[in-house]
């Protein structure tokens, strides 16, 4: 039983709505000051493609841990998406510190090709709906099944069939 | 955490997101590059290589910042640019539509068309081998000094 808790409190460690806020708090205060950095040099553009890119990947990667882990992950997810902000703007930081931009910056998040997606930032923020929105559907419906299972008495939870996604299905009944 | 919490909270972040790129990401404006993407994209380029006289503006052994504007430009923001620009021994031309070599120098450095179709405001740096090294419109030069800098830095 104190197994089962424990198993419990690490599959819900990145729901922790403390540390959610926390990250929240500080994911949107660094995006307001590097928003105001680009907007001075009339590069908002550039604020968007960067950050919306960035925040597919996060949920690629969060899309993939549930997936694979059966549990929602990684642990700090908002500062993994301000992390992989900053990874994509590094050669913006480069060029402030005196180099051109060349070819090989793509290695940042497609730095460079990013920007020549057909629809600009606005097909970047279409995808990033689209990303995000597919990485909540399996969070509900994983967190939906997390609610049915401690809700099901143990002899019951035991007939249960983990899916991929880690959500618990009854044997012979269709989703 | 409730199962509809995700939903919920990611809702209003979307929210949030979309008025910020739709409302606060502009669009490109009348002097802006149609092509958001090649403006100020920060690459070198190897570009054609130029005459040595364009009716009176002389280019060679020294990098050339050739810059494009409607009307001649003046006051202290605009001085103080010069300077920044000028400060590492690049020398600075400023071409407006009356001049004598605006046409053909736009033609030769294959200067982009801005959004109203009229004469580009922007830049271009010719090395000192008389190559075009960046051509790019910036209406917002002024704030952006440090670009240049770093540009003509690269190619000195």
């Amino acid at each position: 039983m104190t197994a089962d808790r424990s198993a419990s409190r690490t599959s819900f460690r990145a729901l922790h709505p403390r540390s959610l806020l926390a990250q929240l708090t500080i994911l949107v205060t660094a995006e307001v000051l590097l928003f105001y950095t680009y907007s001075v040099h009339d590069a908002r553009f550039h604020w968007a493609t960067h950050f919306l890119v960035a925040l597919i990947v996060a949920a690629a990667v969060m899309i993939v841990h549930l997936t694979v882990r059966g549990a929602p992950g990684p642990r700090f997810p908002l500062i993994l998406v301000l992390g992989l902000h900053l990874f994509a703007m590094a050669p913006d930081f480069v060029f402030r510190a005196g180099a051109p931009h060349a070819a090989w910056m793509d290695v940042f998040l497609g730095h460079l090709s990013a920007h020549y997606l057909p629809g600009g930032d606005k097909a970047w923020l279409l995808i990033a709906i689209v990303a995000v929105s597919a990485y909540v559907v399996l969070l509900t419906r994983w967190l939906h099944g997390r609610a049915v299972e401690a809700t099901v008495p143990s002899a019951a939870s035991a007939q249960l069939a983990p899916t991929s996604a880690g959500i618990l299905r009854r044997p012979g009944r269709r989703r | 955490m409730r199962w509809w919490v995700p939903a919920i909270a990611a809702t209003a972040l979307l929210a949030v997101l979309i008025a910020v790129v739709v409302l606060l990401v502009r669009p490109p404006g009348p002097l802006d590059d149609p092509r958001p993407a090649f403006q100020r994209d920060g690459l070198l380029r190897d570009g054609p290589v130029l005459d040595t006289d364009f009716e009176g503006v002389e280019l060679g052994d020294r990098t050339v910042i050739l810059l494009f504007e409607r009307s001649e430009p003046e006051g202290g923001e605009w001085e103080q640019w010069q300077a920044d620009v000028t400060d590492d021994g690049a020398d600075l031309v400023v071409l407006t539509p009356n001049d004598p070599a605006h046409d053909r120098l736009v033609s030769a450095l294959h200067m982009p068309v801005p959004v109203d179709g009229g004469p580009p405001v922007g830049y271009a740096v010719v090395d000192s081998e008389r190559q075009v090294r960046y051509v790019t419109l910036d209406p917002q030069y002024l704030v952006n000094a440090y670009e240049v800098d770093v540009i003509t830095g690269a190619v000195s």
